[in-house]
């Protein structure tokens, strides 16, 4: 059994493609690769002659499918409209049901299945973030408010620095919280997006959350935040982005930018900070949220917005996007390069982004490039702008 | 004696194209091949292997390669040709370019730039826009299109109508011929000495040489825009006024046309402010100094009034001019929304004939019962006809090619020609014909048969074979 007609909903759908290749101009992958294989024309030729049966399933055909950012900007510019995140996603479901994911995804689903973190680590390590720090946070309490860490920021050293930050703006402004500890599981994005079922792990995290009694549920990964918004059924409560919360505590006068962050070094140009900020496919494109992270920028005293070529819904994805970096780490690293050019052709002294996964990946790009431009979480900019408790 | 076929390709001359570019830029799977198989066009052709190069050198030894085994070569850009003229319709080697993005030389003094031949076109002009320069040619494709493919169709675009086409605008070329030598044609200067091969090179499609590099002409960018939308409630009265501009001496830089069905495929795409509920709409750009610019424009909205339009709109930012422009040159892309395929006749004819054939396409598609939309290089008289079709309905292509001939036909009986900007390509090659004599035909295969006498480079493209034959 191939289990094509898994894809065969999707045939009027990919035939709306005219093959005018504009999608070249849009996609950051090809723009590295330069290759037909690379570009959402190309993907859709090769799924119709699946369909068609002029090519079988195979190894390089699993392997072009996958290698993809499910960043969207595919999509938002197709000037026929054509529905290309049901089309790959349909496309990677029924990769996934013939067993044909690729080596790296299949290691990842073993990890988040039997370990509940991407990481594979022992899951009571979600916590290890919290170290160092002078303040208790809470885990399984009952609480308002659960913030939801996720997998990356919980256990990759290079961002601990996000949910840290994010936990002491939120105890300066006096909210309740709590968070799961290891009883928070992977949201299942990776997974979801690799074409798989997480049901599993849907039900656990609802039921972890309803538990404690929580009206909301916030979390700063926008990976987590989509999939609990949009994959997730409706639950009992409402689920909100970090950058959100740090707009309303803004607004509502909890938090008070006081002084303009302490980032320059001795000898930089004066006048106001030039921070760029990075929209996260999860976030914005793909969920709506642009004014939220944007907002508290410009409510930061001594701050400049800057906003690079491309911006909120045509804003070119980090190179960290869907399961790229699992798939092929260089091809990932390469594309950062591109976005973090972009900052660098607007002068921009910081890149202020609102995802753990795009902070690592333009981090990463930035470090190999040897180029000395922090890029930061919101939560990181603001909190450097707060008086020290006194 | 035509070339090889597939048959000759074997594991050996992989062997020497993988150490020609590298493994990784030489494609053999049938993934890749599939790839490789299609253009922009309804036309497809499986190539025996894609291959990858980054440099001149590396073009170079691949010819040799080819040549020695004769094995066909058919050279690719974007993959953006509208006339199956970058399909393998007989198999061989498909040499993309898209690596070779160089920016060789940009001398503004001299307003003259060399580029490699993969770039693409809105790449180039986005190195130039910080200098104040563009390059005239703008293809609607201009964002994925290649400055080759653009040489090698002689490309058009909107501003082409002031400015002239590619070749108008490309002063040297750097080619590869079907044996692998390497030639430069003209450079810098206005003009060289002997026959023009420049001239020759652009629009041959990919028959002559292999284009790796491209001498071109910059200009200034212009001191002053306007952008105008004229709407009208009757294509008679839209084709008129473009015939009355142009007659009272008016040259405005661009003069498009777009009828209502592409404006509701393309205002769906872009919402950029198009009339859905109007026949057909002008857009009608002015540029160039500031002094003498109202009193034109005055002088076209009087001259659309005449011609019945509804209203005139001037475009009062950048960005509302951007918009429109985005909707225009997505307009081939957008028609997805309406057919999922089509097939654009290119046909240009002289201006005062643009009512009467814009007549007759309307009167075919009603007989072969046919959607066709119109969005076009009005003042050029560069007719796109796009018919639109679902490729699998029963007998519909047959269909589509019969009233595409017609459509050929009307445009050579006009005074006109079958292509402006596309190339013949695959599409159009039985309309020749129509346009050229057996002995202009076989001028021509002289000319090929010079450049490629074992007929390697992108064979069965542009002339038809019927007309093969070697001076004795």
């Amino acid at each position: 059994m191939d289990f094509k007609e898994l894809l065969a909903p999707y045939m009027d759908e990919m035939l709306r493609c005219t093959r005018c290749g504009f999608c070249q101009a849009a996609c950051p992958t090809y723009d590295a690769l330069r290759m037909e294989s690379a570009v959402a024309r190309g993907k859709i030729q090769l799924l119709l002659s699946v369909l068609n049966g002029r090519l079988d399933l195979s190894p390089k055909l699993s392997y072009y499918v996958y290698r993809c950012l499910d960043c969207r900007l595919c999509q938002q510019t197709c000037l026929s409209g054509v529905r290309t995140d049901e089309i790959f996603e349909g496309a990677r479901r029924w990769l996934a049901h013939v067993d044909a994911l690729p080596a790296p995804l299949r290691a990842l689903e073993e990890r988040v299945f039997t370990s509940h973190n991407i990481a594979g680590e022992d899951n009571t390590h979600r916590t290890l973030w919290q170290e160092n720090m002078n303040l208790e946070v809470p885990a399984g309490q009952p609480a308002e408010a659960v913030f939801f860490v996720g997998c990356v920021a919980s256990l990759y050293p290079m961002v601990y620095s996000i949910p840290q930050a994010f936990v002491q703006v939120l105890q300066r402004a006096g909210v309740t919280f709590t968070t799961l500890g290891g009883e928070e599981w992977c949201c299942g994005y990776p997974l979801i997006s690799a074409g798989r079922d997480v049901e599993p792990l849907i039900e656990h995290n609802i039921r972890a959350v309803e538990v404690l009694g929580a009206r909301w549920l916030i979390t700063s990964c926008p990976s987590c935040y989509h999939t609990w918004k949009l994959k997730y059924p409706p639950a009992s409560f409402q689920v909100v982005h970090a950058t959100e919360l740090l707009a309303a505590l803004i607004d509502e006068g909890r938090i008070v930018p006081a002084h303009p962050p302490a980032l320059r070094r001795a000898g930089d140009t004066a006048g106001p900070l030039r921070v760029t900020y990075h929209d996260p496919c999860d976030l914005g494109r793909k969920s709506g949220v642009y004014d939220a992270p944007r907002h508290v920028i410009t409510s930061l005293p001594g701050v400049e917005l800057v906003e690079m070529s491309t911006h909120h819904a045509l804003a070119t994805c980090c190179g960290g996007g869907g399961n790229l970096e699992s798939i092929d780490p260089e091809l990932s690293a390469q594309i950062a390069g591109r976005r973090l050019a972009q900052a660098q052709r607007v002068k921009a002294e910081v890149i202020v982004t609102a995802c753990q996964q795009c902070q690592r990946t333009l981090g990463m790009a930035a470090r190999r490039q040897r180029l000395r431009m922090p890029v930061m979480d919101v939560a990181e900019l603001l909190l450097s702008t707060l008086e020290e408790p006194a | 004696m035509p070339a090889g076929s597939s048959a000759m390709i074997d594991e050996s001359i992989l062997h020497a194209l993988r150490e020609i570019v590298g493994p990784e830029h030489v494609l053999t799977d049938p993934e890749d091949l599939l790839l490789y198989a299609y253009d922009a066009s309804i036309h497809s052709g499986r190539p025996d292997v894609v291959v990858f190069p980054e440099s001149t050198e590396q073009v170079s030894r691949i010819m040799a390669l080819a040549h020695a085994h004769r094995i066909p070569v058919i050279p690719r850009g974007g993959g953006t040709n509208l006339s199956g003229g970058s399909v393998a319709s007989q198999g061989g080697i498909v040499l993309t370019l898209s690596r070779m993005t160089k920016v060789r030389e940009i001398d503004i003094p001299n307003q003259r730039a060399v580029v490699e031949a993969g770039l693409y076109n809105l790449a180039l002009q986005e190195i130039l826009a910080p200098y104040g320069y563009l390059y005239a040619p703008d293809p609607a494709s201009q964002k994925v299109s290649t400055l080759g493919g653009n040489v090698a169709e002689n490309a058009g675009g909107p501003h082409c109508l002031k400015y002239g086409v590619t070749t108008n605008h490309v002063l040297g070329l750097e080619v590869v011929l079907y044996d692998g030598r390497v030639i430069q044609l003209g450079g810098k200067a206005f003009d060289t000495p002997g026959y023009d091969l420049v001239g020759l090179l652009v629009g041959s499609e990919g028959t002559l040489g292999v284009v790796t590099a491209v001498t071109v002409r910059l200009l200034h960018v212009p001191e002053a825009i306007k952008t105008m939308l004229a709407i009208f409630d009757d294509l008679d009265g839209a084709s008129q006024a473009v015939s009355d501009i142009i007659a009272a001496g008016i040259v405005p830089a661009t003069l498009e046309m777009m009828d209502q069905l592409m404006m509701r495929a393309v205002e769906e795409a872009t919402h950029a402010g198009y009339p859905t509920d109007a026949e057909a709409v002008l857009i009608i750009e002015l540029d160039g100094l500031k002094d003498g610019m109202e009193e034109i424009a005055e002088q076209i909205v009087e001259i659309c009034r005449r011609n019945r339009a509804r209203a005139v709109q001037v475009a009062r930012s950048a960005e509302e001019r951007d918009k429109l422009w985005a909707g225009r040159r997505g307009a081939f892309g957008a028609t997805g929304r309406i057919k999922p395929a089509y097939l654009v006749n290119d046909g240009t004819v002289p201006r005062t004939a643009l009512p009467q054939v814009l007549r007759q396409v309307r009167e075919i598609g009603q007989r072969y019962g046919l959607p066709i939309g119109n969005v076009f290089h009005a003042g050029d008289g560069n007719l796109h006809p796009l018919i639109l079709f679902d490729p699998r309905e029963e007998g519909i292509l047959e269909l589509v090619e019969r009233a595409g001939a017609e459509i050929m036909r009307i445009c050579v009986e006009a005074g006109g020609t079958i292509t402006g900007e596309h190339g013949i390509g695959l599409e159009k090659i039985h309309g020749m014909p129509l346009i050229a004599s057996p002995a202009a035909i076989q001028a021509m295969r002289w000319v090929k048969e010079a450049f490629d006498p074992i007929d390697l480079l992108n064979p069965g493209k542009v002339l038809p074979q019927t007309s093969v034959g070697v001076p004795s």
